[in-house]
């Protein structure tokens, strides 16, 4: 398996992973405020919410092998993360 | 896993899917399920965060009575789940399918601890008399958890089958649909985790 | 009749007249569209009920007579299950307890909805309310006999390995979309406002409007295989007419 490793490595999904690792650690420390300081708290909270959006669009993309499904399928999934994402932000911005 | 071993190093009688064709990974029916149930969560999200707006204070107080490492290390512990698997169908596809059953069973370990960590959570929520019906918030909280939980329960037997699937000397293609509609299903189980821990934990 | 045309009959038509019955019981006579709000208090829903106490209990009664038609859906179903699919026979079992309890909850809930409407004003509005929240309560949060009852028949498609299987295997995937949809059905009993309450989105609508679907996508996919039956039957019956020695070809 050792050797195998670089070869799993070097895939698209392995970088992904490690793109969304980094984006929970961000997420992370914007809902606790521990990063920079912002004006406005609902700057970092919107930010929660679409870095939350983005990674599941990257878990459709190089996980759920979107990358290579047919477009109405794409259409779906990634119409789903927008409205899904639109209604929430707007909810919390607006409601 | 030794390379001496590998009697059953035969190639699958799977070919890699060409780049060029579009194709949908596992059965086409699985995808009516996932997208299923990503409508339902969207409704979910939606209420939550509705009913957040109208009792904000209570929301955010309580919210600070989540520790919110549970939430980040149960994310990671999910996004490490999908990629073995991811690995486990890549090699699968390209002759070394020899080290899926292992790659799927590190996905099943990951999400044994999600499991754990969660009854960790629940306990200590429960003994400092946090319940479901404490108040909405935690309403919400212990219902969307528990749902996700459940989901992680039905994919811990779906990975469990896909490395029993994958332990045999050649696949065919109604194994290959197997386990990639099983890995969809767990990458659903990881999305929805994704976007729970932004809303219940972090968003304030 | 024959076999075939039995099963038609149960399917289709009971199939159908269990919606068409309840939509004119619960929308058109009870008017339970839009649900009264568990926050209402008992004088609001007392006067509810005495307002349209006929067609409350008018409503309930054809509520009742539609829950009558879930037997001759349901057994369609579970009976394919039982001669095609191996180990058909246990989950035909899991299907008929599973019904059976299901329209049991239909039957009550229909029940106490008449019953709130039998005398209103004569009786304390508390009453009524509690008679009101029992109906609900009891059409919403009794979801586990039904998700099992979905779930039966999906393990019923993925097992069916004949070469022609009558329900393709997107239907099991709805099956259990459908049995996971139901669980936030059990939430009313914990919210009395917002999406989850027995007048809520998710407690309420969807459960039951993913019932309807997932019995119209199982009822349009057996009914094709039943109708192609028939027309071979009928092809089979004409041609041993028109064989002057009437051998048999069989």
């Amino acid at each position: 398996m050792i050797s195998y490793l670089p070869v799993l490595l070097r895939q698209r999904a392995t970088a992904a992973w490690a793109v969304l690792m980094l984006a929970t650690v961000i997420s992370w420390s914007l809902g606790t405020h521990h990063g920079p300081a912002l004006h406005d708290p609902r700057f970092a909270a919107t930010g929660v919410i679409v870095i939350a959006f983005i990674k599941v669009h990257l878990v459709g993309r190089h996980f759920m092998e979107l990358r290579e499904a047919p477009r109405a399928l794409v259409l779906w999934f990634d119409g789903w993360v927008v409205a899904v994402c639109a209604v929430v932000a707007g909810l919390y911005l607006w409601a | 896993m030794s390379e001496l071993t590998v009697s059953a190093a035969t190639p699958p009688a799977v070919q890699p899917a060409p780049t060029q064709r579009r194709r949908i990974p596992g059965e086409t029916g699985i995808w009516v399920f996932v997208l299923g149930d990503m409508v339902m969560f969207a409704a979910f999200f939606g209420i939550y965060v509705q009913a957040r707006s109208q009792h904000t204070e209570l929301f955010n107080a309580s919210q600070q009575k989540l520790l919110i490492a549970f939430g980040a290390v149960n994310t990671c512990l999910l996004l490490t789940g999908s990629l073995f698997v991811v690995w486990g169908v890549h090699a699968i596809r390209n002759g070394a399918a020899r080290f899926a059953p292992k790659l799927f069973a590190a996905a099943f370990v990951c999400a044994s601890l999600f499991g754990l960590d969660k009854v960790i959570e629940y306990t200590e929520k429960l003994s400092v008399g946090i319940t479901p019906v404490t108040n909405p918030f935690f309403t919400y909280f212990f219902m969307f958890t528990g749902i996700h939980a459940l989901h992680l329960i039905i994919g811990m037997c779906v990975l469990a089958r896909m490395r029993r699937i994958a332990l045999q000397p050649e696949l065919d293609a109604s194994d290959m649909a197997a386990i990639e509609s099983g890995a969809t299903y767990w990458h659903l189980v990881d999305l929805l985790w994704v976007v729970l821990f932004a809303l219940l934990y972090l968003l304030n | 009749m024959s076999n075939t045309k039995l099963q038609l009959l149960c399917l289709r038509v009971g199939g159908r007249l269990l919606f068409l019955l309840f939509a004119i019981g619960w929308i058109g006579f009870a008017r339970f569209v839009p649900a009264p709000s568990p926050l209402a208090g008992a004088a609001e829903i007392a006067r509810r009920y005495r307002d349209n106490a006929a067609g409350i209990q008018i409503g309930a009664t054809f509520m009742l007579v539609s829950f009558a038609f879930w037997a001759t859906w349901g057994s369609v179903i579970a009976a394919w299950t039982k001669r095609t699919v191996p180990g058909g026979q246990i989950l035909a079992y899991i299907q008929v307890v599973s019904m059976t309890i299901a329209e049991m909850v239909g039957v009550l809930c229909a029940f106490f909805w008449g019953a709130a409407a039998f005398r209103p004003g004569q009786i304390s509005p508390e009453i009524t309310m509690t008679l009101n929240d029992m109906g609900w309560l009891m059409f919403l949060i009794p979801w586990p006999p039904f998700s099992m009852w979905c779930i039966a028949v999906a393990l019923a498609v993925f097992r069916d390995k004949s070469d022609d299987p009558v329900f393709p295997r997107w239907t099991a995937y709805l099956s259990l979309l459908t049995a996971i949809l139901f669980i936030p059905a059990g939430a009313a009993l914990f919210f009395k406002e917002g999406g989850y309450a027995y007048n809520g989105l998710l407690g309420m609508y969807l459960p039951l409007a993913i019932f309807f679907v997932w019995v119209e996508g199982l009822t349009i996919a057996m009914t094709r295989r039943l109708l192609r039956e028939q027309r071979e039957e009928r092809e089979a019956a004409t041609l041993e007419q028109q064989s002057p020695a009437g051998a048999a070809h069989v």
